[in-house]
């Protein structure tokens, strides 16, 4: 009985956090610049299809999946939503000691881990969420423009693959906004890791520990399968894959346990 | 004081050997204290390592040794259970200022409470710590400093805590709202809450508290009830407050009599304000023994001895 009373209080107070989350970072000024984010990669890619229709007369569905979706609208996805979700959670943690609220939400009979499980929920939701969105509306115009959708399995792939993307640029802004309790940092680090890292794994032969690199290898595996129907699915590629999921999840965990050992001081 | 007499058999708050030490340096060094059911003072100057102290006791910083601990609860491993009762209000405290006041305070409300309606409540607590209504509903960014520490006061009190911490709780308010704050401190600690105050006013906290320790450099001074320790120092000047909302002039004469006529407790016959009276003994104690008769009746020492206590042991 008390264990059942306990528990129905963890879930109020877990839903009470996510819901107040949910809505700061619903009236963040930052939404609204995302939202023009997010537009982009449908907007970029109506210009390619009419580009298409003007000179194909045959847009079959392999164009559809394999060209229209995974090579140019997906690939503009991953390239904003990263860019998006460094901006949106890089004052994640650190947003509380820079204007001080963190002092009476750590006072609060919460224990720290539940508030900063409760902010990642509150994020990946609203993450989510705008990806959705982005995604729909892309393939509503598909099939007004086009008469059809992409097929069901290749854009729910191609959707995760984005959002595995987007978890990792959460995960690793949320380790930085924790462990130095400064956005600029969280902002940066991430931006330098993203857009200048890769050419540097590379002169050094270090192109392992580039998130890039896993994603391109998944990538160009799925986009095979869609244009030969063979899927080439070695170590390699199920290593890339496997990193692609664990390593989010890893930063998440390790931020936890960190932030958790800290001193609350602002 | 009679209050804290009567529960003056098992502390609230027990700390024991409490030491921070950050980058080599003691900032807090082996406190021992007991803090019993009272308006207790942590004073010191700037840097003695009062903040501190009260972060460690709710869990937000962990000591690097020694243990303490609220209603018995051990503050490293029970922190959550031990902030259900707490309240605090931080040195310049700040909010996230996209919310509004209420939603700020009915969040802290829920979490502290198993109550899902909380509108009475929370509006009754805006009420209570003088926030004017006009921005109960506006974001904190159009609050001034004064109305945002009037809100971490009201948070502070969300939820019907037993105990409360209040980090320099005067900082912010202007001098007339340093009067009405403290006497609503005053009424919530007669209420029967706990309220540990951290200050460097002196002057404005030496109105509420009854006891005090003294820290400096991380080190505890002295810890001891305000009358005991003015009168271990030399001070015999005390005042009795009379309750001013009742008519209490038979009383009054009751006390000057009873006090006038023992000759071995006081030094010289007390003097008569509309307000309070002044009496001068060696034994404050035996006195505030006479006051349980007297229900709204309040010994303290007279106005500025604590300041004189602060500069006679810190500096």
């Amino acid at each position: 009985m008390i264990n059942r009373f306990y528990r129905n209080k963890l879930i109020k107070q877990e839903f009470l956090l996510i819901t107040s989350f949910l809505k700061k970072y619903l009236k963040d000024l930052r939404t609204i610049i995302c939202l023009i984010i997010i537009i982009v990669p449908p907007i970029y890619t109506i210009d390619i299809i009419n580009l298409l229709f003007e000179t194909e007369t045959n847009i079959d569905q392999i164009v559809i999946d394999g060209y229209i979706y995974w090579n140019v609208f997906l690939f503009f996805s991953i390239l904003l939503y990263r860019f998006f979700a460094i901006i949106i959670s890089s004052d994640i943690i650190s947003g509380d000691f820079s204007d001080r609220s963190a002092m009476i939400l750590y006072s609060s009979p919460v224990s720290r881990n539940r508030i900063v499980i409760s902010k990642i929920i509150s994020m990946v939701i609203y993450l989510f969420l705008f990806q959705l969105i982005s995604f729909i509306l892309f393939d509503i115009y598909l099939l007004i423009r086009v008469g059809t959708f992409v097929s069901v399995n290749i854009f729910l792939f191609g959707f995760f693959l984005n959002f595995l993307n987007v978890l990792f640029c959460l995960s690793f802004s949320l380790m930085l906004s924790a462990l130095t309790k400064k956005t600029i940092i969280s902002i940066l680090v991430p931006f330098f890791y993203f857009y200048v890292g890769p050419q540097l794994f590379d002169i050094f032969d270090f192109e392992q520990l580039s998130y890039t690199y896993h994603t391109a290898i998944v990538i160009e595996v799925i986009s095979n399968f869609i244009e030969s129907g063979v899927l080439n699915f070695g170590f390699e590629q199920f290593l890339s894959f496997i990193l692609m999921i664990c390593i989010p999840l890893v930063l998440i965990f390790v931020t936890i346990i960190i932030f958790n050992k800290s001193d609350i001081r602002v | 004081m009679k209050k804290k007499r009567s529960h003056q058999l098992t502390p609230i708050i027990s700390v024991k050997g409490l030491t921070k030490i950050y980058d080599n340096v003691p900032v807090v060094n082996n406190l021992n204290l007991d803090i019993y059911n009272s308006c207790f003072g942590l004073l010191g100057p700037n840097g003695a390592g009062k903040t501190t102290i009260l972060l460690m006791l709710l869990g937000l910083i962990k000591p690097t040794k020694g243990k303490a601990f609220i209603f018995g609860k051990d503050i490293i491993k029970n922190s959550v259970a031990i902030r259900e009762n707490s309240g605090y209000l931080p040195e310049n405290v700040g909010f996230n200022s996209n919310i509004t006041g209420r939603e700020h305070l009915e969040l802290i409300y829920r979490l502290r409470t198993e109550f899902f309606n909380v509108k009475k409540p929370v509006e009754s607590l805006m009420k209570w710590c003088g926030l004017n209504q006009k921005f109960w509903d506006k974001k904190i960014k159009t609050y001034s400093q004064g109305m945002r520490q009037r809100l971490g006061l009201a948070i502070a009190f969300a939820g019907n805590p037993k105990i409360v911490f209040l980090d320099e709780p005067l900082s912010n308010i202007d001098p007339i709202g340093r009067v009405e704050i403290i006497s609503k401190i005053k009424k919530k600690q007669r209420e029967g809450i706990t309220i540990i105050i951290s200050s460097h006013i002196i002057l404005e906290v030496e109105k509420i508290i009854d006891s005090l320790a003294l820290i400096d450099n991380g080190i505890l001074k002295v810890s001891d009830n305000i009358l005991t320790l003015a009168n271990k120092l030399g001070f015999n000047e005390f005042e009795i407050f009379y309750n001013n909302k009742t008519d209490n002039s038979e009383k009054v004469q009751e006390l000057d009599k009873i006090l006038s006529n023992r000759k071995d407790l006081i030094l010289e016959k007390p003097t008569l304000l509309s307000d309070r009276m002044i009496i001068k003994t060696k034994y404050p104690d035996e006195i505030a023994k006479i006051l349980f008769n007297f229900n709204e009746f309040e010994l303290r020492p007279i106005s500025g001895t604590l300041d004189k206590i602060y500069r006679k042991i810190i500096a």
